[in-house]
């Protein structure tokens, strides 16, 4: 009999909590999307950073646990809560405190074990939509094949397991202390409705905005510094919370006044039903603000970080394969016969790069780095202690084999090639003029294509002159730069590497000595670096992908996941009311509200609510991402504005709140109807 | 006649030092077996209330309820939770019916808990429903019957454990005059057919005529009682009414 009950009130809460339920269908469906990549032979085949993938995934893991225990918990709470009145008979008729936990343990096991069975099928779908899109940033074939490994399932099941047995601990404890006589009388209680003294909590409203504008200036201004960082973040979590203490005072006095809008159609109503909401969920909208705000945050940096990896290869090496030699006048014939042998080679070339003795530029980016952008990014190994110069004839060869439009210099000037992001500081060193050799030569323009200007052609910049000026210079080192049909292969990279002793230096010395007797730059980047002797585009490319999808991939799951659990406790708060709704929009039907009026204040009030927390987060995490991107711009070659990513997750957020918007409206139309 | 209850007096107070209430102040009084008591009383009287101490959902201030040698006042939770289910029956103005069970299920449930046997369970069952006219609506959902049915199977269910007293707190309230009145007779049937102890508490005077015996409560005290004896129905609404008038209450008479 008590089983029977037990799956009978299960079957109810399924209908009644079918949002949560599809929320957790879904987590549980990423959960194992995501775990069976740390056990795929698939990702360990083409991901080079499976163990950082699998450390990445772990760190998601943990606070996704967390904001499981947490939806779990709080649903379980509301439940019981929703349930007061049924918990009361079962106590009248004689059930022990612990055999009614008892059967609600047993309800909220079957309901989390059908969420987890129903979520694995989507899941397993997931798993190879996610190892497809891997393939396909790393440019691999994959064929579709069903993976499901018992250690994905174990795995999966034990962090449900964990959740749901730490969410129902914390909740036994509510049985212990169940009263009859309350639980009776709880549905009768309502939103408290206090008219008391709300102009101290008022003022929580405007000191918690103010203190948001402030967070924004001391952003936007620079002035965070690495200690005030930390308790700067602190306090804008609290005033998230604070924000709505205040905000529900601050709406019930809008009401008092009479202020414009309170008095037209039914918003008096609207507004009061948001304010006593407020009130009583102050907490949880401050819990559910934050969550939207990781949510935005993780996946606005996730699409940073994908617009560089799909950008950055042909700004970092735009050379199918590139080799330094330190000796200048090193013979590249042996490389070049080796190219030859084992790829389809359409063309190459070795050159050299000159100085001049002189560091004028690399004093200038210094300058630059240091007063103008106010930071300290130039180090020691950013820049060749001499300025690096090419010859005209080397540079419009290079351009012809990259498929750019060649350049012409009079006798008497000269170019600057550099990175896109740092244009204006070419244009800065360009209004002077450049003293070669005693003779005076004028800037004839900036390029700034993807030019392997990570330690080859030179660092961050280049500077281009007639063949007869550079003819007066030193050799500085030697390059050669190949473009090849199709892939190089793994054999043929480890004897180019090889061949330049790359692997050999570095073991015999200590890196410290390395670079201390190497006069070499490798560019001021900062959001992926690698310096290298030899760089090979296809292994470069798939490296830097493979290491930033580490991070995208994770971020989205967070963001996502956080933005589920939020919209689910909004729309679950929304929903068990709608008893209380019923009667209120009888009333209001009474008293002669038409049916088209009904719905727009349902709509209206369905709006504010879910409008709340989610304006908030926008705004505050609007802000943040705002000032994140344009640092991105500034220190990476991407060069989508830098609202762009924010705007991508709004959208992509935006349709998911939308979702459970609509789900919402229907759902709450539909009990509204029903008897 | 033997005595069955014995409440001897009960304080209980609601609210913190500031701001103390007296619900009950100082009762006593005693029920025996066999007899249907009505508790009538103005909002706020502290019929519910008192209804509730005797019932065990509420713990008394000061005082001791006795059922014959056990003192309810002096049990733990479990002891409690054993207790109502051997020995208490209750119906309430809004049914408290578990929605997810059927009418059957319903009132099977609380004998279910005391580990009977399936077969003298359904006996039992069958047995109190056909009584009460509600067999027909065994394997409907509470949802899909009417209010005077519901009332009908929570009677059912105070019944099915042979209980050495039922609680019912406004029974009628939530029903139109005619289930009312059906249900009042259902009452009078199981206290003089099935002997079964009834307390209700009413505010209703049509409702408390049926009772054999109607305690008045004003302020958390007992300030009259009535005992009808051989009169008629309608005698003793008369004199209940009568009542109600001296002390102003709100009873009244559809």
């Amino acid at each position: 009999m008590l089983n029977k009950l037990a799956l009978r009130n299960a079957k109810r809460s399924f209908r009644d909590y079918f949002i949560y339920l599809m929320t957790m269908i879904l987590i549980t469906s990423l959960m194992f999307a995501f775990n069976s990549m740390l056990f795929s032979k698939d990702i360990q085949q083409v991901c080079t950073e499976a163990g950082m993938l699998a450390a990445m995934i772990g760190l998601a893991t943990f606070f996704i646990v967390l904001i499981i225990i947490w939806l779990v918990h709080y649903m379980m709470k509301f439940m019981a809560e929703k349930r007061g009145r049924e918990f009361a008979t079962y106590l009248l008729l004689g059930f022990h405190k612990k055999q009614i936990a008892r059967l609600f343990f047993k309800e909220t096991v079957l309901l989390g074990t059908a969420a987890f069975l129903i979520g694995l099928i989507p899941g397993i779908f997931l798993q190879q939509v996610m190892i497809t899109l891997i393939y396909a940033i790393v440019d691999a074939k994959y064929q579709i094949h069903l993976d499901v490994k018992p250690q994905t399932l174990l795995m999966t099941a034990a962090i449900f397991c964990a959740a749901y047995l730490l969410a129902l601990f914390r909740n036994n404890r509510r049985f212990r202390k169940m009263n009859i006589r309350d639980m009776m009388y709880l549905e009768q209680q309502n939103e408290e409705l206090k008219n008391g003294n709300k102009t101290g909590r008022q003022w929580l409203f405007i000191v918690s905005l103010l203190f948001m504008i402030f967070f924004g200036w001391m952003m936007v201004g620079g002035h965070m510094t690495d200690t005030n960082i930390y308790p700067l973040i602190a306090m804008l979590i609290a005033s998230v919370y604070l924000l709505y203490i205040g905000l529900s005072a601050y709406l019930v006095n809008y009401i008092h006044k009479g202020r414009p809008g309170v008095w037209k159609e039914a918003n008096v109503f609207v507004l009061r039903q948001l304010s006593s909401k407020v009130r009583t969920m102050q907490f949880t909208l401050g819990t559910l603000t934050l969550l939207f705000m990781i949510a935005l945050l993780g996946s606005s940096h996730a699409f940073m970080l994908n617009q560089f990896q799909s950008t950055q290869s042909d700004e970092k090496w735009p050379f199918d394969i590139a080799i330094y030699k330190e000796d200048p006048n090193y013979d590249f014939s042996k490389e070049i016969e080796l190219l030859k042998d084992r790829t389809k080679l359409e063309s190459e070339y070795a050159y050299q790069i000159y100085e001049n003795k002189t560091d004028d530029f690399s004093k200038y980016m210094e300058f630059y780095f240091s007063d103008i952008l106010g930071n300290s990014v130039a180090g020691s190994d950013a820049y060749f202690n001499y300025d690096p110069y090419m010859k005209l004839t080397d540079y419009n060869h290079l351009r012809e084999m990259l498929g750019y439009k060649k350049v012409a210099l009079e006798r008497d000037q000269y170019l600057i090639h550099i990175k896109g992001r740092l244009e204006a500081a070419a244009d800065g060193f360009s209004k002077k003029s450049l003293e070669l050799n005693g003779e005076a030569f004028q800037c004839a323009g900036v390029q700034t294509e993807g030019f392997e200007q990570n330690g080859h052609n030179g660092a961050d910049y280049l500077l281009i002159v007639p063949d007869e000026a550079a003819a007066s210079m030193e050799p500085y080192y030697a390059l050669l730069m190949a473009q090849v049909k199709g892939s190089v292969s793994k054999s043929l990279e480890r004897e180019l590497k090889k061949e330049t002793n790359d692997i050999h230096t570095i073991e015999e010395m200590s890196f410290d000595s390395y670079s201390e007797n190497v006069d070499r730059g490798y560019g001021t980047d900062i959001m992926y670096v690698k310096q290298s002797d030899v760089f090979i585009r296809d292994t470069e490319t798939k490296e830097m992908k493979s290491l930033l999808s580490v991070l995208i991939f994770p971020l989205f799951y967070i963001g996502l996941v956080f933005l589920c659990v939020a919209l689910t406790v909004l729309a679950v708060q929304q929903l068990s009311d709608s008893n209380k709704y019923k009667y209120r929009y009888a009333l209001l039907k009474k008293l002669g509200l038409k049916e088209k009026e009904l719905n727009k204040t349902i709509l209206k009030q369905l709006f504010l609510y879910y409008i709340c927390p989610f304006f908030v987060a926008v705004l505050i995490s609007g802000g943040l991402v705002l000032y994140d991107s344009n640092q991105f711009t500034k220190f990476s070659d991407v060069n989508a504005p830098s609202w762009s990513y924010f705007g991508l997750s709004l959208l992509l957020f935006g349709g998911i709140y939308l979702i459970y918007f609509v789900a919402t409206y229907v759902e709450f139309k539909r009990n509204l109807k029903s008897e | 006649m033997k005595e069955l209850l014995h409440i001897d007096d009960v304080e209980k107070y609601y609210g913190s030092k500031n701001n103390i209430t007296k619900a009950i102040n100082r009762i006593s009084f005693t029920i025996n077996q066999g007899e249907f008591t009505g508790i009538m009383g103005a909002s706020g009287s502290g019929k519910t209330t008192l209804l509730n101490l005797m019932a065990t959902v509420d713990t008394v201030t000061s005082g001791h309820i006795w059922y014959g040698q056990e003192d309810i006042t002096r049990m733990t939770e479990d002891q409690m939770s054993d207790f109502r289910k051997n020995n208490l029956g209750f119906v309430f103005q809004d049914y408290n019916l578990l929605d997810t069970l059927t009418i059957k299920e319903n009132i099977s449930l609380a004998m279910a808990l005391t580990k009977k046997s399936r077969s003298e369970i359904e006996k039992r069952t069958h047995d109190i429903m056909e009584r009460l006219e509600i067999w027909p609506l065994r394997d409907q959902f509470p949802y899909q019957v009417s209010g005077g049915q519901k009332q009908r199977c929570a009677c059912a269910r105070a019944l099915i454990n042979h209980p050495k007293i039922i609680f019912a707190d406004e029974p009628t309230g939530a029903l139109d005059s005619k289930s009312a009145r059906m249900l009042l007779n259902t009452f009078t049937y199981m206290n003089q057919e099935m002997e079964a102890t009834i307390l209700m508490v009413t505010h209703d005077a049509f409702s408390a005529s049926y009772c054999s015996r109607i305690l008045f409560l004003k302020d958390g005290q007992i300030f009259h009682e009535l005992y009808k004896g051989d009169k008629t129905r309608k005698q003793f609404l008369d004199e209940i009414l009568d009542v109600l008038s001296l002390t102003g209450g709100d009873g009244y008479v559809e």
